[in-house]
């Protein structure tokens, strides 16, 4: 499977173990991750928020069809031999990842809170990561693309 | 007793006639009452500022604008209706604005609410928050004078 890192930044645990579960999936050809423009931190929170596109691979095969309905003839029909929804039956079976917080036809949204309280504190702070994941050429949700 | 009956009846139909031109007088001001002072009425109502806020991404933003949770300047005494939009998929949010106990209901994705408020003469500040994601979604409303 091919990999695109190069426009994520590393932040997100859950994002890394979303990564770690394509590269199991042989349907899966290639996968970009990429940093969302929501991301961002205060005193009392951390928000990631991540985005996956991810390719499937595709398989050819022959189809029986008639022009103009008399004469027989065989096309070749390329199609994916994975869906998204066929990706969130795949997520659900791997114990880290489970179902998503929400699907659509074109996307699944993870939500991961965490309270995080680093050493010789008492408070700590919010860990919120969300992770959408689309087929590649599917258009984003996140909130610039609405201008 | 007939002519008694036939001046009954012409009463009637006299009172009858009157009742009739007194409604149609009652409208007619009526009417010339409100042609006079509708002008007036709608010149000096105060107009309602809109600010809708779109939820997405677990932030509001003001629609049409990219800043993530921005500070809501109002003016003293300004009337404003706050809408919410919600399009944050499979995500539900409010809007709260706690120290004027305003709240609107959770709205599922692709949902809306509205709620109106006089911002006090006084200059104050509230914090407006989604209820359910308060740390991180939530900014700053002030009163204060224009001449800021």
């Amino acid at each position: 499977m091919n990999l695109d890192k190069t426009q994520w930044s590393g932040e997100g645990i859950f994002t890394q173990a979303l990564v770690d579960a394509c590269q199991t999936l042989e349907d899966i050809i290639f996968l970009r991750v990429e940093d969302a423009p929501a991301s961002r931190a205060d005193v009392e929170f951390n928000f990631i928020t991540n985005e996956l596109y991810v390719q499937f691979r595709e398989r050819s095969r022959a189809v029986q069809a008639k022009v103009f309905g008399l004469f027989p003839v065989t096309r070749t029909v390329t199609e994916p031999t994975m869906t998204v929804a066929g990706l969130e039956q795949a997520f659900c079976g791997i114990d880290e990842i489970g179902p998503p917080d929400y699907a659509d036809e074109g996307m699944l949204q993870y939500l991961r809170t965490e309270r995080i309280v680093p050493p010789y504190q008492t408070r700590g702070y919010k860990l919120v990561e969300l992770v959408r994941v689309y087929e590649v050429g599917s258009p984003s949700r996140r909130q610039d693309d609405d201008g | 007793m007939g002519e008694e009956s036939r001046r009954d009846v012409g009463y009637r139909r006299a009172g009858g006639i009157r009742g009739a031109i007194a409604v149609v007088v009652v409208i007619a001001v009526a009417m010339l009452s409100l042609l006079v002072l509708f002008p007036f009425a709608v010149a000096t109502r105060t107009p309602v500022r809109e600010i809708t806020l779109v939820a997405r991404d677990m932030t509001f933003y003001v629609e049409g604008e990219t800043t993530p949770n921005p500070t809501i300047w109002l003016a003293p005494g300004e009337e404003v209706q706050f809408s919410l939009h919600n399009a944050d998929p499979g995500i539900a949010h409010n809007l709260a604005i706690m120290g004027w106990q305003l709240e609107t209901a959770r709205l599922e994705t692709g949902a809306s609410a509205t709620f109106r408020v006089r911002a006090p003469e006084d200059p104050t500040r509230q914090r407006y928050v989604c209820t359910p994601h308060r740390q991180m979604m939530g900014g700053l409303i002030v009163v204060a004078a224009p001449s800021r």
